[in-house]
């Protein structure tokens, strides 16, 4: 069933929506959120979540990629799962690596509320992400949205973990460096 | 700004990119300079030695011997000197120094030079080889070609005045088998001394014609014979001074990449042609080569001049020249080499280069 047919059934109010989603996507959404947890319990309940929030938000959106939707919906919960208490004695230990080679991109002073455009600032995400090499993209987003980790980036790369690394660490740079550029004070 | 907070609107961005990187399949990145590096590597190894052969092709060895000089009659020719020819140096290896015709040491009467008399060619032998061209179906005019298994036969007289001659036949050694051996010596008798081989006497003889071709033009007089006791094609050369071009060596090397299937020696003798059809005063006995008798003219018949008469080959011969002259088939009687000469082919065409 593709994605249009599944919308359908979401709009349509239709529980198979949820069990066509989980067929189509359930290991996608399932991977990302064991990445982000290290939890076999914390991920699938993290993935079951995010099938009722597809169900709640779908309508009104309409998401162009269900299956983009459903991840970036299964990372969110993971990440917000992570911070609470009982998900931090569970592991998460990519996700405070990534957060710690984040840090080399932002201040870590609290932003004012309603200061920042996420938006604009999503945008400004984009246009970096577009400048990349296609390669050097791949490898930003496998760390920083599937939170792979080194190891498996060296692997899926073809690369040293030292050639990742060292890429990761450019990349970082150049995205403190066009932000800047971009008007944020990050 | 908080790392979390970037990592929150990270998992914003654009659904295509994180979908695009999600199907991305590993492809370690593509190497120009590692491919240039490979492919001037296999370039080197598959192109340069073949280019380097291309400009330097291999060339075939060569012995050169001092003297040798070529004496002719009309259309006939024969090697008349070279009696004190010395194995001067092997050239290129010299593995052809140790390919010299097998002479056994014979003494006594020499055939075919006149010389020092008849050499007495022994009438049971004779029929052994006889019975050996019949037993191989090669008796009589338009016989059918050698079998494969064949490699030559001649006469060995074994070293000492009177005693008894031996025929020898060589045999392709892949094809020797103890049945081989019986049915040869079902034809010829015992006494016949069976030889392994590395060539067929048909195999030499079928080098001979692109040896012609390649000496053609060249300038050299030459004399090409199958030697069947060196298991070879005999090509010797008349230098008169020249060297031999390595296009012609290449050519021969092309021709025999083992090397031993062909044996070239260049004499630096000049060749006397006698115009005038009659022999030109007789040879000195030490200067006359040996000329071991193709008795049934399977190579070019050739003519030795022994400065009376000359002693006829092949099928020149005549018919009462058998025994003590020219035997009829394939063999040839072998006779003893003097002190300081090399070995002739045992077989000759007598070519001159410079004619053609």
């Amino acid at each position: 069933m593709d994605d249009n047919a599944i919308i359908d059934l979401y709009f349509a109010r239709d529980q198979q929506a949820v069990q066509a989603t989980a067929q189509a996507y359930g290991a996608y959404c399932a991977s990302i959120a064991q990445r982000i947890l290290d939890d076999r319990g914390a991920a699938e309940e993290c993935v079951n979540d995010a099938w009722l929030k597809c169900w709640q938000s779908i309508p009104p959106q309409r998401p162009r990629s269900l299956k983009s939707f459903a991840g970036r919906i299964v990372r969110n919960l993971a990440l917000s799962a992570l911070r609470a208490d009982a998900a931090q004695k569970r592991g998460g230990g990519q996700v405070r690596l990534a957060l710690e080679e984040l840090g080399e991109v932002v201040s870590g002073s609290d932003t004012p509320e309603g200061a920042l455009d996420r938006q604009a600032f999503r945008a400004a995400l984009d246009g970096f992400l577009a400048g990349l090499p296609e390669r050097n993209r791949n490898l930003f987003l496998r760390r920083y949205w599937y939170l792979d980790s080194v190891e498996q980036l060296a692997r899926r790369f073809g690369m040293s973990r030292t050639q990742v690394t060292t890429t990761l660490h450019r990349l970082r740079q150049r995205l403190r460096v066009h932000l800047e550029q971009e008007g944020f004070e990050v | 700004m908080k790392n979390h907070e970037l990592l929150d609107i990270l998992g914003e961005v654009n659904g295509d990119y994180v979908l695009a990187a999600e199907d991305n399949v590993v492809r370690p990145r593509f190497r120009w300079r590692t491919l240039a590096a490979c492919a001037a590597c296999a370039a080197l190894v598959l192109g340069a030695y073949p280019v380097y052969r291309a400009v330097n092709p291999p060339l075939h060895s060569y012995t050169v011997v001092e003297g040798g000089a070529l004496t002719t009659l009309g259309d006939e020719k024969a090697p008349a000197g070279g009696g004190n020819a010395a194995l001067e140096d092997a050239v290129s290896g010299g593995e052809d120094a140790g390919g010299l015709p097998k002479y056994p040491e014979a003494g006594g009467d020499q055939l075919g030079s006149g010389l020092d008399g008849e050499f007495p060619v022994d009438e049971a032998a004779a029929n052994q080889y006889d019975q050996l061209l019949r037993g191989m179906g090669m008796h009589g005019e338009g016989a059918a070609a050698y079998p494969d298994w064949f490699a030559g036969a001649w006469i060995d007289h074994g070293g000492a005045p009177g005693a008894p001659a031996v025929l020898h036949v060589a045999v392709v050694e892949k094809l020797r088998t103890p049945g081989l051996e019986a049915e040869i010596m079902g034809w010829c008798g015992d006494t016949v001394v069976v030889e392994g081989a590395k060539y067929s006497h048909n195999f030499l003889d079928s080098l001979m014609d692109p040896v012609v071709k390649a000496l053609d033009g060249s300038g050299l007089s030459c004399g090409i014979g199958v030697d069947v006791t060196a298991n070879c094609l005999g090509v010797d050369l008349y230098s008169d001074g020249q060297t031999i071009p390595d296009s012609i060596l290449a050519q021969l090397a092309r021709l025999d990449p083992a090397g031993d299937a062909i044996r070239v020696r260049l004499f630096t003798g000049k060749l006397d042609t006698l115009t005038d059809g009659a022999v030109k005063g007789a040879a000195p006995a030490d200067t006359v080569a040996p000329a071991p008798v193709d008795p049934e003219g399977r190579s070019t018949p050739s003519v030795t001049v022994d400065g009376d008469t000359p002693v006829y080959h092949g099928e020149d011969a005549p018919a009462d020249a058998v025994p003590g002259g020219a035997l009829p088939g394939g063999a040839y009687v072998s006779e003893p080499p003097r002190a300081g000469e090399s070995s002739q082919p045992a077989g000759y065409d007598l070519l001159d280069g410079a004619e053609e």
